[in-house]
């Protein structure tokens, strides 16, 4: 292995142990215009967005589509140019240093992996030419040895055949070229990795290989991944915590496996139980869930709303556990109400009478 | 009837031979896709090079070369000015004058061959020039937007709204005679047409992920324009080049006719111009006028040719022979008929005959078998497919893609199109033969009897008319009921899929995806359809409306009655909601049983595989291995009973040496 990738997993070994975060975004507001010339409007995508992505960890953001999540990404990409809030990487405020264009610098440290690989990968250029061009860039090859080397590094570590080198997107299944995407990012050795729903658009048989993949990324070299998806069992598989997100706004965020197993947002649990899984027994209700989405989407019939709270005044952040928060009126840490939150009908009932 | 068409085309199931069936998205993905070159990537054939493969391509090329030869040798075909006199005026075409002579005395041939070098050269410079300045204002309009777009478009469009020919002759008339001024005037009046394609084009192109992954990568601005987006724009700047050039040649001929140009040059316009001039045609002299302005029509004729091959070539679509009669044929070539799946017995020990399900199936797929005919070989995409649906049941058919199952679907439906041929078995619809029904009754069996929902059905509902009027559309034209019953009866339909009345009225955009796919799915089932397919029809959703929409099935099933084939990669949805299941690898079942079994005791190791695929919502979180790239099975045998109902190719056992065996094999090939 290369003198690099020693110096990533050293990376990682020493700053996993503080659990710094790599990202922190704070009260990340993104409008967009819409409507025409006469009737210009705003349509508010994000509303005030904290986020942050610890070193070494794979942070998942769920949601469905249209919650703001690839927005997130792009704002952190520097491909949207965000309305306010601070955007820190690597303790940097990188909106007030490069205000409107990202440096290469910046760059280097923060990468990219797009959902669709069928339109990211330009179709008039070989495998090879992504890779090169993102370790010339980055300097990462001054020689045409270290390029080779590099190259076939990089091939190996996302498991591609080294022949495909010569060969255009389109001669690639999905799979493959999302390989190749992935191998793209990892040339310029980024700290951090946006994956925006890398998988959803994969067949099935090559999902897991490619969250095996990021997982092993973060094993083997310490990238934080942020993971974008609305699969919520992918996102319990790989990411060590979840940031749920609902109407442009964080919901709930907490570790993985607690997150999902006792819920304590209404929006995160209606998610969890739109999720087949036969091996659950009795959750597929569909009345009692129909019920539950008609009131949570709702702003005014949210059966917590009946107090009108939300739309005076938003609510704010609760800790569940440490490290755990949600996002609701009605919870209260560790008090009897956080269950009936979730008992709609229950609640229902109880407000009609 | 162009209403009717269009909801049928909203729905996916093609009522008949009229209409192309709106497929290919969702033929193709399942089609068996040619071997991935996997370790041995064949390079890409040159865009140059398929277009000199082309027939029109070749025959343009060779015009254009044979004038731009006879334009560069014309002083040695030809010796001398070619505006001195050299015979007697106004003579027909003789040995001396192979072409004949002007009025003044000059010869048509050397007056024909000398003007070709000056209108070729102003052609192609004003092609060359607008083209250049096309491209840079398109892309930079299109690249940097906001301001420099709004400049640049303002600029583009007000040269466009200025009248052409007018623009010409001004400025022609201001501006010192000579080739010089034609060619600068031309490129004035021809750039912004250019400009305005080519940005619109550059538009869809800088929207495109791979320009924000450049981005990403740390890619500057000068690049993404040229070597990003550019390359992807060839075909089209190629195509706008030649037209220009005809553009070039024409107007220049146009202006010189009219006297504008520098009459002393020597060009096939001022041909034209001086034999106008002189009264050829008065006088009969056809020859002092037919060749330029043939030689004018054959150059437009050929750039014309060469302009429609580019198009073929990057669009190879236009290049696909007429759509032969998709259908159905018996190996010999011949019609199957009923008889001949009677006849084939070798897979007699298929579930069809054991189901026990219903009395009478309401589907009954028998030997099933489809070739995808190749130019070079021939891919089996279904492979003596045999399963039964009874009434009201829900039969899932999971599987990754390219294993077939869509191409199963379309078989029943008789979507298929050419190449892929069904030539083999039998699909029998409550007792009737689906492979032999004439159009007519192919007709009615489609959406009345059987409908059809397929993946991206909901982005198929016609953005121009209301939802009501594409739901009355379909009772209008099946049912032959009045409007304002028809209006009605959507009305009862929409509130049946739990959508208020009033959406009646809403156009397609008004409503959400999920929306969108629960009308498309009230339409399916307007006419009570005893089955309904349903191809992957919630992959595009999110689980929350994934959930619904299910539901929403559930429900109608329970009020309708109708039967189900569903299908889907996702083996977790599929065995929440179907009865019984099969398992589809590489056109063949793999395993066929009730849901529920399935998901308790799956037998076959790509069955475990494929459930394998999904990580689990409970439990630890372990390390998955799913479907590796490389695990294949082949050779599968007919499907045995292991128990009652529960239907299993055979296969090794333990599994998973047998995976890695198979696999190893594999690489090893």
């Amino acid at each position: 292995m290369s003198a690099t990738t020693d110096n990533a997993r050293e990376r990682a070994g020493t700053v996993a142990a503080d659990g710094a975060p790599v990202v922190e975004i704070r009260g990340l507001v993104k409008d967009f215009p819409v409507g025409g010339l006469l009737s210009r409007g705003r349509f508010r995508a994000l509303g005030g967005i904290d986020l942050d992505v610890r070193r070494g960890e794979i942070m998942a953001l769920v949601g469905e589509s249209g919650s703001g999540k690839s927005t997130i990404a792009r704002c952190v990409a520097r491909l949207e140019q965000p309305t306010s809030g601070t955007l820190r990487v690597d303790g940097v405020d990188v909106l007030a240093a490069e205000p409107r264009r990202a440096s290469r610098a910046y760059r280097a440290k923060v990468q990219m992996v797009f959902q669709d690989p069928f339109g990211s990968l330009n179709p008039a250029h070989r495998v090879e030419h992504f890779l090169t061009r993102a370790l010339v860039l980055h300097g990462r090859a001054t020689s045409a040895s270290t390029l080779k080397r590099r190259l076939t590094e990089l091939l190996d570590t996302v498991d591609l055949d080294h022949a495909l080198l010569d060969a255009y997107p389109h001669e690639l299944s999905g799979g493959q070229r999302q390989r190749v995407a992935i191998a793209r990012a990892l040339a310029v050795e980024p700290e951090v990795i946006l994956a925006d729903e890398p998988t959803s658009m994969l067949d099935v048989s090559v999902r897991i290989g490619i969250l095996n993949l990021m997982r092993r990324l973060r094993d083997e070299r310490g990238i934080s991944l942020l993971y974008i998806t609305h699969d919520l069992a992918a996102a319990r598989y790989i990411a060590d915590r979840t940031t749920v997100m609902f109407a442009g706004e964080v919901v709930e965020a907490g570790e993985s496996t607690a997150l999902m197993a006792g819920p304590a947002h209404p929006y995160t649990r209606l998610l969890l139980s739109a999720v087949p899984d036969p091996r659950r027994a009795g959750t597929f209700d569909p009345a009692e869930r129909a019920a539950l989405r008609a009131q949570v989407l709702g702003a005014t019939t949210c059966p917590y709303a009946a107090d009108g709270r939300c739309r005076d005044d938003a609510p704010v952040h609760h800790v569940v556990e440490p490290g755990w928060t949600v996002r609701c009126h009605r919870y209260r840490p560790h008090a009897e109400v956080a269950r009936r939150a979730l008992d709609v009908s229950g609640t229902a009932t109880a407000q009609t009478a | 009837m162009s209403v009717t068409e269009s909801t049928s085309a909203s729905l996916g199931a093609a009522p008949g031979a009229g209409s192309r069936p709106k497929v290919p998205r969702d033929l193709t993905p399942d089609a068996p896709a040619p071997a991935r070159p996997s370790g041995r990537p064949t390079p890409r054939r040159g865009f140059l090079r398929s277009l000199l493969r082309n027939r029109k391509a070749t025959l343009g090329v060779g015009i254009l070369l044979l004038f731009g030869a006879l334009a560069l040798l014309a002083p040695l075909l030809v010796p001398g000015d070619p505006t001195v006199i050299t015979g007697s005026g106004s003579q027909a075409p003789s040995a001396a004058h192979l072409l004949g002579t002007t009025a003044k005395g000059q010869d048509v041939l050397a007056l024909t061959l000398w003007g070709a070098r000056s209108s070729l050269a102003v052609g192609f410079l004003v092609g060359l020039a607008a083209t250049l300045v096309g491209v840079t204002v398109g892309l930079a309009a299109a690249y940097f937007g906001k301001v420099t777009d709004d400049v640049l478009s303002l600029v583009t469009n007000v040269f466009l709204l200025l009248p052409g020919l007018p623009l010409l002759v001004v400025l022609a008339a201001f501006l010192p005679p000579g080739a010089g001024t034609v060619v600068v005037v031309l490129i004035v009046t021809g750039w912004a047409g250019a400009a305005r394609v080519l940005r619109s084009l550059a538009l869809s192109i800088r929207a495109k992920d791979f320009v924000a992954a450049a981005t990403v990568t740390g890619e500057g601005s000068g690049w993404i324009m040229f070597r990003e987006i550019l390359p992807n724009m060839a075909s089209i700047v190629m195509s706008t080049f030649l037209g220009v050039v005809i553009f070039g040649i024409g107007s220049q001929a146009g202006l010189e006719f009219l006297g504008l140009g520098d009459v002393s040059v020597v060009s096939w316009g001022t041909n034209l111009y001086w034999a106008s001039n002189d009264g050829a045609l008065m006088v009969g002299a056809w020859w002092a006028f037919l060749p330029s302005g043939l030689c004018i029509a054959l150059v437009a004729f050929a750039l014309s040719l060469l302009n429609y091959a580019v198009d073929e070539v990057t669009n190879p679509r236009l290049r696909v022979p007429r759509r032969r009669r998709a259908g159905v044929h018996a190996p010999g070539g011949g019609t199957v008929v009923s008889g001949v799946a009677d006849a084939a017995t070798s897979n007699a020990t298929s579930p069809a005959s054991a189901t026990g399900h219903s009395p009478t199936p309401v589907l009954e797929v028998r030997d099933l078998t489809v070739e995808y005919r190749g130019e070079n070989r021939t891919v089996v995409g279904a492979d003596r497919v045999s399963f039964t649906i009874g009434e009201g049941e829900v039969f899932g058919l999971a599987g990754e893609s390219g294993c077939g199952k869509s191409t199963v679907a379309h078989a029943i439906m008789r979507l298929l199109r050419a190449p892929a041929v069904i030539t083999d078995g039998s699909v029998r619809f409550c007792g009737r033969d689906v492979l032999a029904m004439p159009d007519d009754e192919l007709r009615s069996f489609r959406w009345r009897d059987v409908a059809m929902v397929f993946q991206s059905a909901m982005n198929s509902l016609n953005p121009v008319m209301t939802i009501g009027d594409q739901i009355a559309d379909v009772y209008t034209t099946h049912e032959r009921v009045s409007r304002s019953e028809a209006l009605r009866r959507a009305g009862d339909l929409l509130e049946l899929v739990k959508i208020e009345r009033s959406r009646l009225r809403a156009y397609p955009h008004q409503l959400s995806g999920g929306m969108r796919q629960r009308v498309v799915i009230a339409m399916a089932v307007a006419l009570r359809p005893r089955l309904l397919i349903m191809d992957e029809p919630t992959t595009a959703l999110d689980v929350v409306v994934q959930q619904e929409i299910m539901a929403q099935i559930a429900d109608l099933r329970r009020e309708l009655g109708f039967a189900v084939l569903f299908i889907t990669h996702d083996m977790s949805l599929m065995i929440e909601l179907s009865d019984r299941m099969a398992v589809m690898y590489g056109g063949r079942f793999v395993e066929s049983a009730p849901a529920a079994t399935i998901l308790a005791e799956p037998r076959h190791p790509y069955t475990r595989a494929l459930m394998n695929a999904f990580p689990p919502l409970t439990g630890p979180r372990t390390e998955l291995r799913g479907l590796a790239d490389g695990v294949r099975f082949t050779d599968i045998g007919d499907l045995v009973e292991v128990v009652g109902g529960h239907w299993v190719a055979p296969h090794d056992e333990p599994d998973d040496d047998r995976h890695d065996q198979l696999r190893d094999e594999e690489a090893s090939e």
